[in-house]
């Protein structure tokens, strides 16, 4: 690289967030380490991370002077340097909490996983920007989910989940890329069916589901005939489903019927279908099979995939079993930590909470904790409001770029941070079940530290040269 | 560009739920500020001595020694000395190094039993050590100790308490424990005690910050009281040894208090063995062991009285009129009448004492139709529900209310059972007569056959039988246990059933001559509860002396024959150690005690 050095002044706003972040981070880090008074103490979390922060600067400075060239050339290359990182910390990785994700390097531990994801951010840039590369071939498909599912996998592998679901936010990159938004939809609608299956009676379920397919049917019909035919079809199954329930004074499964009432109607409107065909009414026919079959295989994915501790916490988010003694201990006592907080908070130092060590990895997947008992509604809503205008920054300055490997890779940023964000509180305030995720810029950890700094300065470098 | 809109659109709606989620959480709800509070204070609970049992002559049956916990914390276990504790603890390196690889995975804060229960002595030289020995500490704990291994269905045991109990008790807490069966069930409140409390500030790790509130609203423990049992350990002990080997129970009353002198279920168990260490393997072997030593059977097992019943019957007869003291009846080896029973040889005929000498099956098949056959009845239900009366009223078929856990009420057939075993209308007299001879539907537990002892004692009334007879030094039970109970016979009609159970020890032909014993008038009945599934029970209850009696006692030995057979003895001989305090049969001792019943059981 013979490239003089190139500097220019990075967007001033995004890194004057970051700062305010980091400082703010550190406090709440030096917060929860109680007992002791000294500033730098480098056995302490609050010492260390002290150090990691100066290190994660240097580097920033560091990426904004390499060649401007050296990202897009090299992306592949830092993505297999990634997956190695990964292979090797599968096989002689630490385990630290039952997951197997951390590489002891002499002095440093650190965790492959968050390098793998400005990596593979930069893999992703790269492929979906290739000359002539578009996402409507199956073979394109294959290997842009590839790229993702690689690391997704290995760290899988790891059984670190927290880390392996923030590779599934590269969705919203691909949606800007062109994918359509049908998928984030049918995404959207999946987890919903799933929550409110495990929450509510599968009566009310079919039943929803049968009203929505009902309305579309409606609103896309041409003949009121036609509709009417079908629902008296629907109507005569499920008043017989009645009259066989107090007659025969058996215990009747409702969803059933519900369901063969409408399967009833699709096939009576079906046959209409053949005489006026309209798309729209097969996409409601089709909803209404794939949602049902979604509905009844929720059980199965629930009781029979998932491990049991998987199902407590989501139990516990989800309020079906009150537990704050074992799954439902972190999030209780995150929960306490935070609503003790009140509007002003404890004040700096005075948190008993998570200073009494009640929530636990309060320095890192729970800082939040902390922010939230000190600093209280105000800190938070601070706190929310900058990952709120950093994101939109990042999205406002991606869509500038005129290089479209950066505005893919800023998207990348994006993603990643507002799923960490957005996960990462959710679970500190009992929204989602505990994935241990950090918080960026925020938690205590030296690689995340480092990694989140990597991931956002390489995307500040190219904007102040391709902007 | 509407990517990009949408995008944002999603960010701004995932801000803003979280936003309003920290909103309700920390601006509207409350009752977070309030858990918070209670969080970070810590009560750690005083516990209590439990209160020790002494027996009526003030030796003790259940006491509390302390023993330690040798407890790790692994977080600060370094340069384990496996030598050092060899000899410290006295045990062999492997099973040190076992217990040590049990623990040392675990890596979080809490603590973890190193060896359990360990003796005063071995502790001091622990704590001689402890600078030797770091992440390893003790904690206090108190244990159950019985000095003569004895009464252990009598006494009961303590456990720690299981959910259940949590659940339907807000007084216990996890870990806490319980007295199950025995006095330490039916005195748990008294014995328990009451628990402390000092509350102070503390962090998650339990780590002590400061007392709250100074110590303001601390309580203190307040310490189980003791008990006084009415058992003579003494007696208590011999007759546990009388009945070794044999299975049955026996229940000794002093009739003037209806204090428990002694309650012997067979085969018992050391209670000291549900205390120690091995605990649970004990537990454990009790349970799985087919005679039931845990099953308390003088208490929870009705049996049919067999001929001692008739003591009951022929009080009733006298009462109703439709007996007098010097009805005769000739037998001429058995009742003729109905399906017959049989009697076996002895004079005839027979008058009231005499019948009660030679136990006449006839007489009372006799005695017992009449009574139902009785004019002053409207009809045989009538007579037989008046009857049944009266025999509850001699505290059958129903909880005599001992203060012993899992009383048993036993039976005595009624008409609604008549009803609904032969129809109504479909029998007679004659169909149930065997309740004449105390067979049949009917089942009275030995406490029960003590009891009635006890009333022909008393000539009429007895007080309910109790095991305990003061709470502290001088705090009486409940008051209940000091009322007369009368059975509602005339006092004139017990002393020809006295001078009958009197002839039955010493006069010629008399069934329980085993039971005569040098220097004291004994009164006594035999019996023999029939049993469907083997070999007959042996049954025998009595008295003595004769007069101001001292001791009511009721035998039942299971399969082991007639009444007259061991019971008769075992009951001779209980009663004159306690009144003596000496054997003068040492034969028929020696003989008791090498019997083995056991495995005679017949089926």
């Amino acid at each position: 690289m013979r490239d003089r050095i190139e500097f220019k002044t990075p967007d001033l706003l995004v890194v004057l967030i970051y700062l305010v972040l980091v400082t703010f981070g550190w406090l709440n880090i030096y917060s929860t380490q109680s007992d002791t008074l000294e500033l730098f103490d480098f056995s302490k979390k609050h010492g260390t991370q002290f150090l990691w922060a100066v290190i994660s600067i240097f580097t920033a400075v560091v990426v904004m002077i390499i060649s401007k060239r050296f990202y897009p050339v090299f992306a592949n290359h830092i993505y297999i340097i990634a997956l190695s990182l990964l292979i090797l910390t599968l096989m002689i990785g630490t385990e630290v909490k039952s997951s197997k994700s951390w590489l002891d390097v002499g002095l440093i531990r650190f965790q492959p996983s968050e390098i793998a994801k400005f990596a593979t951010s930069l893999a992703l840039a790269k492929l979906l920007n290739k000359y002539g590369f578009k996402l409507n071939t199956i073979v394109n498909w294959l290997k842009t989910i590839a790229v993702i599912a690689l690391p997704m996998g290995l760290i899988l592998l790891q059984k670190d989940w927290g880390s392996a679901l923030v590779f599934m936010s590269f969705i919203l990159v691909l949606y800007r890329e062109g994918m359509s938004g049908w998928v984030l939809t049918f995404m959207a609608f999946t987890i919903a069916l799933f929550i409110f299956s495990l929450l509510f009676p599968l009566i009310w379920i079919i039943s929803g589901i049968a009203l929505i397919a009902i309305a579309i049917m409606w609103f896309t019909y041409q003949s009121k005939k036609m509709f009417a035919r079908s629902t008296i079809c629907a109507i005569v199954i499920l008043v017989a489903g009645i009259i066989y329930k107090y007659a025969s004074g058996n215990d009747v499964e409702y969803d059933k019927f519900v369901t063969l009432a409408m399967i009833a109607a699709i096939i009576a409107g079906g046959v209409s279908l053949f005489l006026w065909s309209k798309k729209i009414q097969w996409y409601a026919t089709v909803f209404f099979f794939c949602s049902t079959m979604l509905v009844y295989s929720v059980d199965y994915v629930y009781d029979n995939v998932m491990k049991p501790h998987h199902r407590s916490r989501i139990e516990d988010m989800l309020g079906i079993k009150e537990d704050i003694k074992d799954a439902g201990y972190n999030t209780y006592q995150s929960k306490v930590a935070i609503g003790s907080g009140g509007f002003l908070g404890k004040g700096f130092l005075q948190g008993t909470q998570t200073k009494l060590n009640f929530v636990p990895e309060q320095s890192t997947d729970f800082i939040f904790c902390t922010i939230g008992e000190e600093w209280g509604f105000v800190g938070s809503f601070a706190v929310i409001a900058l990952y709120l205008t950093l994101l939109i920054r990042l999205l406002v300055l991606a869509e500038r770029q005129k290089l479209p490997f950066a505005r893919t890779y800023g998207y990348c940023v994006v993603s990643i941070i507002f799923f960490h964000f957005a996960v990462n509180i959710a679970m500190t305030v009992g929204l989602a079940p505990v994935i241990g995720i950090p918080l960026p810029f925020v938690s205590a950890g030296g690689s995340s530290l480092w990694s989140f700094t990597v991931l956002l300065f390489i995307f500040l470098k190219m904007d102040s040269i391709y902007k | 560009m509407y990517a990009q809109r949408n995008i944002i659109i999603i960010v701004v709606t995932v801000a803003g739920i979280l936003l309003i989620r920290l909103f309700f959480l920390q601006v509207i709800d409350e009752s977070y500020k309030i858990t918070a509070a209670n969080n970070a204070m810590r009560y750690d609970v005083e516990y209590p001595a439990r209160g020790i049992i002494y027996d009526r002559n003030g030796k003790i049956l259940v006491e509390n020694i302390t023993t330690y916990d040798i407890m790790i914390a692994p977080r600060e276990l370094k340069d384990v000395d496996t030598a050092e504790l060899c000899s410290t603890f006295q045990l062999s390196v492997d099973e040190v190094k076992n217990i040590l690889k049990s623990i040392g995975k675990k890596r979080d804060f809490r603590s973890f039993p190193f060896l359990k229960q360990v003796a005063p002595e071995r502790y001091a030289v622990f704590r001689e050590r402890a600078d030797r020995f770091h992440g390893f500490y003790s904690v206090v704990r108190t244990m159950r100790q019985y000095p003569r291994n004895i009464g252990g269905n009598v006494l009961g045991y303590i456990q720690e308490v299981d959910t259940s109990v949590v659940n339907r008790n807000p007084y216990y807490k996890s870990g806490d424990y319980i007295g199950v069966s025995g006095i330490e069930e039916s005195y748990e409140n008294v014995l328990r005690g009451k628990k402390g409390v000092s509350i102070s500030l503390r962090d998650s790790r339990n780590r002590f910050v400061e007392p709250f509130e100074n110590g303001r609203r601390d309580t203190a423990a307040i310490p189980g009281k003791n008990l006084i049992s009415s058992i003579d350990s003494d007696l208590q002990e011999y007759v546990q040894m009388l009945m070794q080997n044999k299975l049955g129970s026996v229940v000794a009353i002093e009739p003037s208090t209806g204090e428990i002198l002694a309650l012997v279920s067979s085969p018992t168990f050391n209670p000291a063995i549900l205390s120690g260490v091995n605990r649970q393997q004990n537990y454990a072997e009790l349970t799985l062991n087919p005679d039931k030593p845990m099953f308390n059977r003088a208490i929870m097992s009705p049996q049919p009285p067999g001929s001692t019943f008739k003591l009951v019957n022929g009080l009733i007869g006298l009462d109703e009129g439709t007996l007098t003291p010097s009805t005769s009846y000739s037998c001429s080896g058995h009742y003729p009448y109905g399906r017959g029973v049989g009697c076996h040889g002895h004079i005839s005929p027979v008058n009231f004492k005499q019948s009660i000498m030679v136990s006449c099956n006839s007489y009372y098949c006799y005695a017992f139709r009449n009574i139902l056959e009785n004019k002053k009845y409207a009809s045989v239900d009538e007579a037989l529900t008046a009857w049944r009366e009266k025999v509850m009223r001699f505290g059958f078929a129903r909880q005599l209310g001992v203060d012993l856990p899992n009383e048993k009420a036993g039976i005595v057939a009624s008409k609604k059972l008549y009803d609904r075993y032969y129809g109504v209308n479909r029998w007679n007299p004659l169909s149930i007569i065997s309740l004449a001879i105390g067979q049949g539907e009917i089942g009275a537990t030995t406490l029960q056959l003590a009891n009635m002892a006890s009333i022909v004692a008393n000539k009429g009334f007895y007080y309910i039988p109790h095991i305990v007879k003061l709470v502290g030094d001088d705090e009486q039970i409940a008051p209940e246990y000091y009322q007369k109970q009368y059975c509602g016979i005339d006092e004139s009609y017990f002393e020809h059933s006295i001078e009958g159970m009197h002839l039955a020890t010493t006069g010629m032909g008399g069934t329980a001559w085993r039971a005569r014993v040098p220097n004291i008038d004994v009164c006594g009945k035999t019996g023999t509860s029939q049993n469907p599934h083997g070999k007959n029970h042996s049954v025998f209850v009595c008295f003595a002396p004769k007069y101001d009696p001292k001791i009511a006692v009721a035998v039942l030995v299971e399969n082991s024959g007639a009444g007259g057979s061991y019971a008769a003895p075992i009951a001779s001989l209980v009663l004159e150690k306690y009144l003596t305090g000496k054997t003068s049969r040492t034969d028929v001792e020696q003989w008791i005690l090498n019997m083995n019943l056991l495995n005679s059981s017949g089926i």
